[in-house]
């Protein structure tokens, strides 16, 4: 066996015990392709190495292994703060019907990173990619139609990387004397504050993790 | 005349128009009345709730959660209480378990009444409509004698509910079920049979259970099509594990299957309510750990300890270690997650919102293909589509 371990996080109960032979299994399979594996509570979080996300997803939806037919979430996280290797977490919610599994796949990725888009394998990742892409500015190579989703038209930045602020770079108004609407720097009267009250001392001894 | 065809040509469908559940803007690619190609331009109502959520503390985020889908408002809101509840391992007491489940399955009602009858509206029955908001009113009076609001209720809390059960309100929801099945039976002669509502619905918007998970389709859209998913069953929350109720599984895959369904399930919600009303315990409705629950005021009255528990509570919240978490429920509209990571703060590093109703509209241009422009309406009908989760 290689180095690998899986670790894990959480009670146990019925269901671990399953979670634990498909963290074998992933493991045995794909040894090159995963760089970790954590189990937490009722969900195996897979770490893999990016170039591999499609292959895998090829293998794991149609092998009989696993039978994950649908990818029912995609989504980034900005750790701004990640001083080893790449910022941005991009993450891959796989449901097997067949086993009852929920299985994460994440990578990490730069902003100049290009992620391959899963949309020719899973329909689902269409909006999802474009949802990321929107949001956090990372590209899908071969994606049939990355346009921007949420945000207006015409809008500039990316909202949920960690250093764009709460309140914009702009806002939007009607302009009476252009008889249009007009989109300028934004102008507030009252800096928006934030109220870091945390306490000086741990409290976090209750909590046992 | 045999050899006159139309060009193709662009129309576009809304934001403001009243079938389009909202604010959806749709550039429809015709063949004459037919759809070649729909694009849906989402995110007229973006409020940026993921973004909001990284500046608040835990609890200041719950509100968010009703504004999402605002009619089914406590499913939401139950999905990040339970998120919140597995990061702080804290117990829920038994009985808001069971409030929970009542309210859960309220909410459930809540919306599916108005998916059919909107749906129903929109198809050209308008009666069933007007039935339905009578007892939705019913629904709605229950949340505001249990938490003094009518729609963003904010009751389900971490940890249990906000408030217990007023005197004489079990009394009046086993009441109200009671006859809710006849107010069924009502809708369901009306439409169920009916030679126009059927013309509208059976055959429209068919898919496949292949193309439905390939899609991501959760809820009733998934179960329309034959696929028995139903997260209360799978991945059992609360004590689902403990009542006995049936997940109705759809054949054909079409509107009108999907239409019998919501029936079904408001069916079987008014069992599952039934059955947890009559065993609902006495005890607590929040942990007595003053750290996540806050204290009740008439105890803060001559507790000093409460009042600073309820202080700390309110300007500074709770703290919860670096973790994460993917939190799954059965909303009324289809699977709704939440994801959350948490460092050590009051606040949430991240908090994902997986919303039903994005997967369900992505899927609109596949089920619209090949159809007629009339269709379109009763397929957004039957996608049950609220704009606040879907742009969140």
């Amino acid at each position: 066996m290689n180095g690998l371990k899986v670790r894990l996080i959480g009670n146990k109960d019925k269901s671990t015990n399953s979670l634990i032979n498909t963290a074998f299994l992933l493991k045995t399979t794909f040894p090159k392709y995963i760089r970790s594996i954590l189990i937490i509570r009722t969900d195996i979080y897979v770490e893999i190495i990016p170039e591999s996300i499609m292959k895998l997803c090829q293998f794991m939806k149609n092998s009989n292994l696993f039978l994950c037919k649908t990818l029912t979430d995609l989504w980034g996280v900005d750790y701004i703060l990640r001083t080893k290797g790449p910022r941005f977490q991009i993450n891959y919610s796989l449901e097997s019907l067949a086993l009852n599994q929920r299985i994460i796949l994440r990578t990490f990725m730069n902003e100049n990173d290009k992620s391959l888009s899963l949309s020719r394998i899973f329909k689902s990742a269409n909006w999802l990619e474009r949802e990321v892409w929107d949001m956090y500015g990372i590209w899908f190579n071969h994606h049939s139609d990355l346009r921007r989703i949420l945000t207006d038209y015409g809008f500039d930045g990316h909202p949920l990387r960690k250093d764009f602020p709460l309140s914009g770079y702009t806002q939007i108004r009607f302009s009476d004397e252009h008889q249009r609407i007009i989109i300028e720097p934004i102008n507030l009267n009252q800096e928006s504050r934030l109220f870091h009250y945390n306490t000086p001392w741990s409290n976090n001894d209750s909590f046992n993790h | 005349m045999g050899n006159i065809r139309f060009k193709q040509f662009l129309m576009n469908f809304g934001p403001q128009h009243p079938a389009a559940h909202g604010v959806l803007r749709l550039v429809l690619e015709l063949d004459g009345e037919l759809i070649i190609r729909t694009d849906a331009h989402i995110g007229l109502l973006h409020r940026g709730t993921e973004k909001l959520a990284e500046a608040k503390t835990f609890l200041q985020v719950l509100p968010y959660f009703d504004r999402l889908d605002y009619v089914s408002t406590m499913s939401q809101e139950h999905c990040y209480s339970l998120a919140i509840e597995k990061l702080v391992q804290c117990e829920v007491p038994r009985r808001a378990q069971f409030i929970r489940v009542v309210f859960l399955e309220l909410t459930r009602i809540l919306n599916h009444l108005l998916a059919i009858t909107t749906h129903a509206m929109d198809v050209g029955a308008l009666t069933p409509f007007l039935w339905a908001f009578e007892e939705r009113e019913k629904i709605m009076e229950f949340y505001e004698r249990v938490c003094g609001a009518r729609l963003h209720a904010n009751y389900i809390r971490p940890g249990g509910v906000s408030l217990d059960l007023p005197k004489g309100l079990i009394e009046d929801i086993f009441s109200f079920i009671k006859q809710f099945r006849y107010r069924i039976d009502e809708i369901e002669e009306v439409l169920s049979d009916n030679r126009i509502w059927k013309e509208r619905l059976v055959e429209v918007g068919k898919i496949s259970a292949k193309e439905a998970l390939d899609l991501a389709f959760s809820g009733v859209m998934l179960r329309g099509s034959g696929v028995n998913f139903d997260i209360r069953k799978i991945y059992p929350y609360e004590i689902y594990q403990e009542i006995s109720f049936s997940v109705p599984i759809g054949t054909n895959g079409d509107c009108y299957d999907r239409y019998l369904l919501r029936v079904e399930e408001m069916r079987q919600s008014v069992i599952i309510i039934d059955q947890v009303l009559n065993k609902l315990p006495e005890g607590l409705i929040k942990p007595l750990d003053n750290k996540i629950a806050i204290p009740s005021r008439s105890f803060m009255k001559f507790s000093m300890e409460a009042l600073i528990h309820h202080f700390k509570i309110f300007c500074e919240g709770f703290s919860i270690p670096c973790a994460e978490i993917y939190q799954i429920v059965e909303a009324p509209k289809g699977e709704f997650g939440v994801y959350l990571v948490t460092d050590n703060t009051n606040k949430p590093y991240r908090c994902r919102i997986r919303a039903p109703g994005f997967l369900h509209l992505q899927g609109l241009d596949f089920m619209t293909r090949k159809h007629m422009i009339a269709d379109l309406v009763t397929i957004v009908g039957t996608q049950d589509i609220v704009f606040g989760e879907i742009d969140r």
